[in-house]
């Protein structure tokens, strides 16, 4: 044989080494050290799948009650902040709305937060209360609300959410109840569910409302939720309506409405920014849980990847490897974090009724989170892989 | 003494220095040598006298400073990092250390080597079951490490090495950790693959019992090959000198030393060795073939002998510093070992009981 020249490099690669199967068994390999690392890593990825879960919760806390208005556009205070904060606007601005010939009708709404009184116990509870008037078409979309308007045209008159929490009582069997230092008669009960926005809610006819809250004026209104006639353009009437209306009243579509609410629990609370913080945070701990392991775990294995690469295996091939074991820790934490995470929502809920649930969008979401911070970290470990140095192995 | 043919490696002055200023350490100075396609090169030498370094250049784990290192013809300092990863996929590196993945078989160790070739699957199986085999170790191939002993994995680790037939073998202490009889058996396996593929072995041992394998042996000392010997002609040369009768207490490594300073010359029939009346510039130990001796100058010439195989001759107008008063003509084709004037002169003095001896020869001529 002549040797082969080392100038006469093939003009197709030589061959690639493989290292799928090589990354399988490094994992499978020292199982307890794997078992720590993967409980680490699903502690991280189950933590953010709960932070996640929250902000999934404040988000639809934020529109739980106004995705449900049937209407196209709502006037409402200029320094409205929330639904339960919206401070009030003369009642004037509905009749002004109602000079655009498009306009089909505006119903006035009030909100706010009621305290109701736990019958057994006397505990007192926040319920989003909601007063309307009867008369006008409904103004939520609430299944079976419809049925129960003529219920509520008795004086002293609510329904309340089946979704209220348990601790206030709202017992099927439950007829009257304190409200704001009122018995109030308990004449139904629908299903909503407002989040962490209160305890529950309640809704009452315009004139029971004025009643729980003696102090609201007459003249003033939480809200105008405005139908158009049929065919309207809502953008061009919303334009319309800003000309008309002063600037203490502000025209939002529903959908604006629901940004605006979103954006107020998600960004601009506290608790908002904590769970962001909170998968901020689970990221970080499960990349720097994983750094470690790999990192330890190459720095233990230096001399046989140094021998990889005086074997001829690139660079590459070696950085895909360490890459690999990275995104098998991933999928290996994922799995019984999402199992683990379906646990506890669904334990959550029970016990708040704070609507957190599994969503396949989280599910993708926070697999490729796990994936990115799994990468992250095999990455960060890859500095340790180049110090691997075959001139030492000799 | 040596066949002519292209070398694998060529180094030429090849000298190498860790750390820089004063802390500059220089290992590697100004050395020279080729590695054969086909021979099995043992390298010896102390610790710290540059082994390891000059394995580590040649495999091109570390980059040429100073000097020329050829491989095939090519410069390798002018390699790109696709033509030294091709170069290193052909070299089969064993260390003293067996640096095998704990998760993995014995035989998943040593395919692993086969990953960037493209035999075919079975092809790739088959040859790893095979060399496992050889080095025996059928009876292991689904263990790991920690289920086999230190001699085994060093054993798996040389299969890997040469499961894909390599091109340049580098071995450093391949044997420290096995058995005579399993040493052996892998130094006959290297010695197989060189033969049968052409290979080119160098391989750093302090194994004395490993020797007789070499066809060359070079050592080092403070960073420089000092001596760099082929050994069968070198061997075979210091057994004629000893068979000869003529140095009858010397030792095994006066003969030796002498015969490596030999040189291996061919001759066609009727060619003249030595001519009556010449200055004396070599000593000659007859190899191959046959010489007759011609006494009488040109004037009254008249042959008076031959010389066969093991004769010798050459060495009196060495001595005595007088013309040759003979002429050596080859009868037919004739390799004879030389050795120069002031070899001969060095040999000589060396020892008193080496000089009286030689003396004692001529006298015994004259």
């Amino acid at each position: 044989m002549s040797p082969d020249s080392p100038s006469r490099v093939p003009t197709a690669d030589p061959g690639s080494p493989r290292p799928t199967r090589l990354a399988l068994r490094l994992v499978a390999h020292k199982k307890v050290r794997t078992g720590v690392a993967v409980s680490g890593i699903a502690f991280a990825i189950l933590f953010m799948f709960l932070q996640l879960g929250f902000l999934g919760a404040l988000r639809a806390t934020a529109v739980a009650v106004s995705s449900r208005f049937e209407g196209d556009l709502v006037l409402v205070p200029a320094k409205f902040l929330h639904l339960s904060d919206s401070g009030s606007m003369p009642r004037s601005r509905l009749f002004q709305a109602r000079s655009i010939p498009e306009v089909k009708s505006v119903t006035p709404i009030y909100m706010r937060i009621a305290r109701w009184k736990a019958p057994l116990t006397g505990r007192g509870c926040s319920l989003f209360a909601i007063g309307f008037p009867l008369a006008a078409a409904v103004p939520l979309r609430i299944e079976g609300l419809a049925n129960l308007v003529t219920a509520l045209g008795s004086p002293g008159s609510i329904v309340v959410d089946r979704l209220t929490q348990e601790k206030c009582g709202a017992t099927e069997t439950l007829k009257t109840v304190e409200v704001r230092e009122g018995m109030r008669d308990l004449v139904g009960r629908y299903t909503l569910g407002v989040g962490f926005l209160a305890d529950g809610s309640l809704l009452s006819s315009d004139e029971t409302y004025a009643q729980m809250f003696d102090g609201q004026p007459a003249d003033e209104v939480n809200m105008g939720l405005v139908r158009l006639e049929a065919g309207s353009d809502v953008e061009a009437i919303a334009d319309r309506l800003r000309r008309v209306l002063p600037p203490d009243t502000l025209v939002l579509t529903v959908g604006q409405l629901n940004d605006r609410q979103t954006r107020f629990w998600v960004e601009d609370t506290a608790i908002g920014t904590i769970f962001q913080m909170g998968a901020v945070v689970g990221f970080l701990v499960g990349t720097m849980i994983l750094f470690q392991v790999l990192s330890t775990d190459i720095r233990a294995h230096l001399p046989q990847y140094a021998t990889m690469k005086v074997m001829g295996f690139t660079n590459r091939r070696l950085y895909v490897l360490v890459l690999q074991q990275s995104w098998l820790f991933a999928a290996l934490g994922y799995v019984p974090a999402l199992l683990l995470a379906l646990l506890v929502y669904d334990a959550a809920y029970r016990a708040t009724l704070v609507p957190i649930a599994m969503s396949g969008g989280r599910a993708l979401l926070v697999l490729l989170l796990s994936l990115s911070m799994c990468t992250v970290a095999g990455l960060l470990s890859l500095r340790r892989l180049r110090t691997a140095d075959p001139a030492e192995l000799f | 003494m040596r066949e002519s043919q292209e070398p694998f490696i060529r180094i030429r002055d090849l000298s190498f220095a860790y750390g820089q200023g004063e802390a500059r350490k220089e290992v590697l100075s100004q050395n020279n040598m080729e590695l054969y396609p086909g021979e099995l090169v043992i390298m010896s030498g102390p610790s710290g006298s540059g082994k390891t370094t000059l394995l580590s250049l040649i495999g091109a784990l570390r980059s040429v400073q100073e000097g020329s290192l050829k491989v095939g013809g090519d410069e390798l300092k002018d390699f790109d990092t696709r033509a030294l990863l091709y170069y290193r996929r052909k070299i089969g590196f064993i260390f003293q250390h067996h640096n095998l993945f704990p998760a993995l078989t014995a035989f998943e160790s040593v395919r692993m080597a086969l990953d960037s070739s493209d035999l075919p699957a079975t092809e790739r199986n088959s040859r790893t079951r095979e060399i496992l085999e050889r080095l025996g170790l059928s009876h292991r191939l689904n263990n790991k490490p920690d289920s086999l002993s230190g001699g085994q994995r060093q054993r798996v680790a040389i299969g890997r090495a040469l499961v894909h037939r390599p091109s340049l073998i580098l071995a450093d202490e391949p044997t420290a950790a096995l058995d005579k009889e399993t040493g052996r058996n892998v130094v006959d396996l290297m010695k197989e693959l060189v033969r049968s593929k052409g290979s080119t072995a160098l391989m750093v041992t302090h194994d004395s019992r490993l020797l007789d394998a070499a066809d060359r042996i070079v050592h080092m000392m403070d960073g420089r090959i000092v001596s760099n010997v082929l050994v069968a002609p070198v061997v075979d040369a210091a057994t004629l000198l000893r068979d000869s009768g003529l140095f009858p207490g010397s030792t095994p490594s006066e003969f030796l030393e002498v015969a490596q300073k030999m040189a291996r010359l061919r001759y066609q029939a009727g060619e003249t060795i030595i001519t009556f009346g010449e200055e004396g510039d070599r000593f000659y130990v007859l190899r191959e073939g046959e010489v007759e001796v011609e006494t009488g100058g040109p004037t009254a010439p008249k042959v008076v002998g031959t010389i066969q195989r093991g004769g010798f001759f050459g060495e009196r107008a060495l001595i005595s510093r007088e013309p040759r008063a003979a002429t050596i003509r080859a009868r037919g084709p004739v390799e004879v070992y030389a050795l120069d004037k002031d070899d001969f002169d060095a040999a000589i003095a060396r020892t008193k009981t080496f000089q009286d001896q030689m003396l004692s020869v001529i006298f015994s001529r004259s």
